[in-house]
């Protein structure tokens, strides 16, 4: 027959409820506990560094971007910017197809938050609208001049120069004079969103009018519409 | 012990029990998602908080469940099993967490409802890639959630004993649920080896122990009394320490044989609280108190001492030529017997 005599050496006895421990009982726990805890942190320290290495990727959560660009439907929502492809995305784990169905394939100025894994873009669509059709009346400027390079930098005397500096590659624009009087510039390019400086250089510094879509993406207007669509005033 | 159900009978070392809980689980949450930003950067902190949760969790079972057998091994431990129901809750709480994440971060903001989509997305049992692990998840999370619901004292009492038990055993089962959540889920996204041979080491050292402990009841259980006529000499009274017990399987039943002053009685080894073993507790002012959460008994009766109603049954006892003999009948719950008198 074998008893359970409790072991002379812990004769000390544990009540839960009275104020302190038995002081060998208290030692033999405190030794327990911290072994557990050593036990714990290295387990967990361990687990933390386990865990495979993530490539990197970014989800600017809660900052919201504004892109202007050619909205494509088929076979997945992008948006194609300057030859670039942005996927678009709706919120959660919905496709944006929801949120751009109603929109016509064409110029889009799209608002969201940019999801980023290596050279890949995406954007989770928060508000998209069309641009709208506009026809506009100007003179297409070359920027560097216009922007301080001259002064003037407009008009029959600049117009040679405005051709050049189209002609080798500068950015055009639209210079747009409003009922007011108030200057507005518009960025040209074409009814897909490509450059079109080169083919607008020969009617620099001239008078022009011009049909297409213009969109705001948050600092500029841009004009969508192909340079056979710029028609001289006179 | 308490006549009155409180929310949590709070004492000294119940707080710090809790304090050194609470720290112990802020250790690790820091540990795995501070520790796993720092080495692995580009983790989102979703993720990061996923894993902290889950490993936190798993972790505390873990020791939850060896508490038990270690003190089974060494009952100077036993302040570790005094408040463990609380580390139990913590333990869910912090499941739960794991569970609310990424059941928001996998389910939700879809086309489906988030519980729904838990329950059908995956259901191929047959190849690893489709392995349902989410629902051994919830199915374990369900069990944890049962026990913590019911682990205070009223449910004890009004469940009773034995089913508030077998509910509770239930932790192995969740134990086992929660294996193949991390085998067949993390472990298949992640093959880092010392993920696994961790995993193999916690079941294995769960296993051991439990079975160290076993063998070691079983030594016990296995001792054969010896009879004379209708009673059992159960040893020398020589034997029993003075407000100790020694224990002996007469029957099905343990039955703890207690010496006080030159007085010896006995009663059922089963504490009617949580089956806790009355003969590894002790005699203090005049009552058997339990070593698991400190529930008294008279030893000559059986009974809790007013205003307490708890009681367990009485054995009679009688000492001739210095040897104890127990009748081996047990008394209803609470019969009075005269102690038997140490000449």
């Amino acid at each position: 027959m074998i008893a359970t005599t409790p072991d002379e050496r812990d004769d000390d006895f544990y009540i839960g409820y009275e104020e302190r421990m038995p002081a060998r009982i208290a030692t033999r726990v405190s030794i327990a506990v911290t072994a557990i805890a050593i036990a714990l942190a290295l387990t967990a320290g361990v687990v933390a560094i386990a865990f495979e290495r993530l490539p990197p990727a970014h989800f600017a959560y809660g900052v919201a971007t504004t892109a202007i660009g050619i909205l494509r439907h088929e076979p997945y929502p992008t948006l194609e910017q300057n030859g670039r492809r942005i996927w678009l995305a709706g919120r959660g784990k919905l496709g944006a197809q929801n949120i751009l169905r109603a929109l016509p394939e064409g110029p889009v100025m799209i608002t969201g938050s940019r999801v980023m894994r290596g050279d890949r873009e995406m954007l989770e669509v928060h508000a998209a609208t069309a641009g709208s059709t506009a026809t506009l009346r100007g003179e297409i400027v070359d920027s560097k001049c216009f922007f301080g390079v001259m002064n003037p930098a407009q008009g029959a005397v600049h117009r040679d120069c405005a051709v050049r500096c189209l002609s080798g590659g500068l950015t055009p624009m639209l210079l747009v004079r409003a009922t007011d009087g108030r200057e507005q510039l518009v960025v040209p390019v074409s009814s897909d969103g490509k450059p079109i400086g080169r083919k607008l250089s020969t009617l620099a510094g001239r008078a022009v009018e011009v049909t297409g879509q213009l969109a705001h993406d948050g600092s500029d207007y841009r004009l969508y519409a192909d340079a056979t669509a710029y028609r001289l005033l006179k | 012990m308490s006549v009155s159900y409180r929310a949590v009978g709070w004492n000294r070392q119940k707080k710090r029990y809790d304090a050194v809980v609470l720290a112990a689980v802020a250790l690790m949450i820091a540990t795995i998602a501070g520790g796993g930003a720092l080495v692995n950067p580009n983790a989102t902190i979703e993720t990061l908080l996923i894993r902290a949760f889950a490993v936190t969790a798993f972790l505390l079972l873990h020791v939850i469940l060896s508490i038990g057998p270690l003190c089974r091994l060494d009952r100077r431990l036993l302040p570790l099993l005094y408040n463990r129901r609380h580390l139990g809750v913590t333990m869910f709480v912090v499941a739960l967490a794991h569970g609310v994440f990424a059941i928001v971060q996998f389910h939700a903001f879809g086309d489906r409802n988030p519980f729904v989509s838990l329950l059908t997305t995956s259901s191929s049992f047959v190849a690893p890639s489709g392995f349902p692990f989410q629902i051994f998840g919830l199915a374990a999370l369900c069990i944890l959630f049962l026990m913590a619901a019911t682990s205070h004292d009223f449910w004890l009492h009004n469940l009773k004993p034995v089913v508030w038990k077998t509910l509770h055993m239930g932790v192995y089962v969740a134990y086992g649920l929660i294996v193949v959540h991390v085998a067949m889920g993390a472990l298949q996204s992640d093959r880092n080896p010392v993920l696994a041979v961790l995993l193999c080491i916690g079941v294995a050292w769960i296993v051991s122990l439990h079975l160290a402990a076993a063998f070691r009841e079983r030594r016990v259980d296995e001792a054969s009394p010896v009879m004379r006529a209708s009673l059992v000499d159960v040893g020398a009274v020589t034997e029993i320490p003075e407000s100790r017990a020694i224990v002996r399987c007469v029957g099905s039943e343990r039955v703890a044989i207690f010496r006080y002053g030159n007085c010896v009685s006995a009663i059922s080894n089963v504490c009617r609280h949580q089956n806790g073993p009355l003969g590894e507790g002790k005699i203090v002012n005049g009552c058997v108190v339990c070593p698991w959460h400190g529930y008294e008994y008279r030893p000559d009766t059986g009974a809790a001492p007013p205003p307490f109603t708890e009681k367990v049954a009485t054995f009679a006892v009688r000492i001739e030529d210095g040897r104890v003999l127990l009748d081996p009948h047990a008394h209803p719950p609470g019969t009075r017997l005269d102690p038997a008198r140490v000449s």
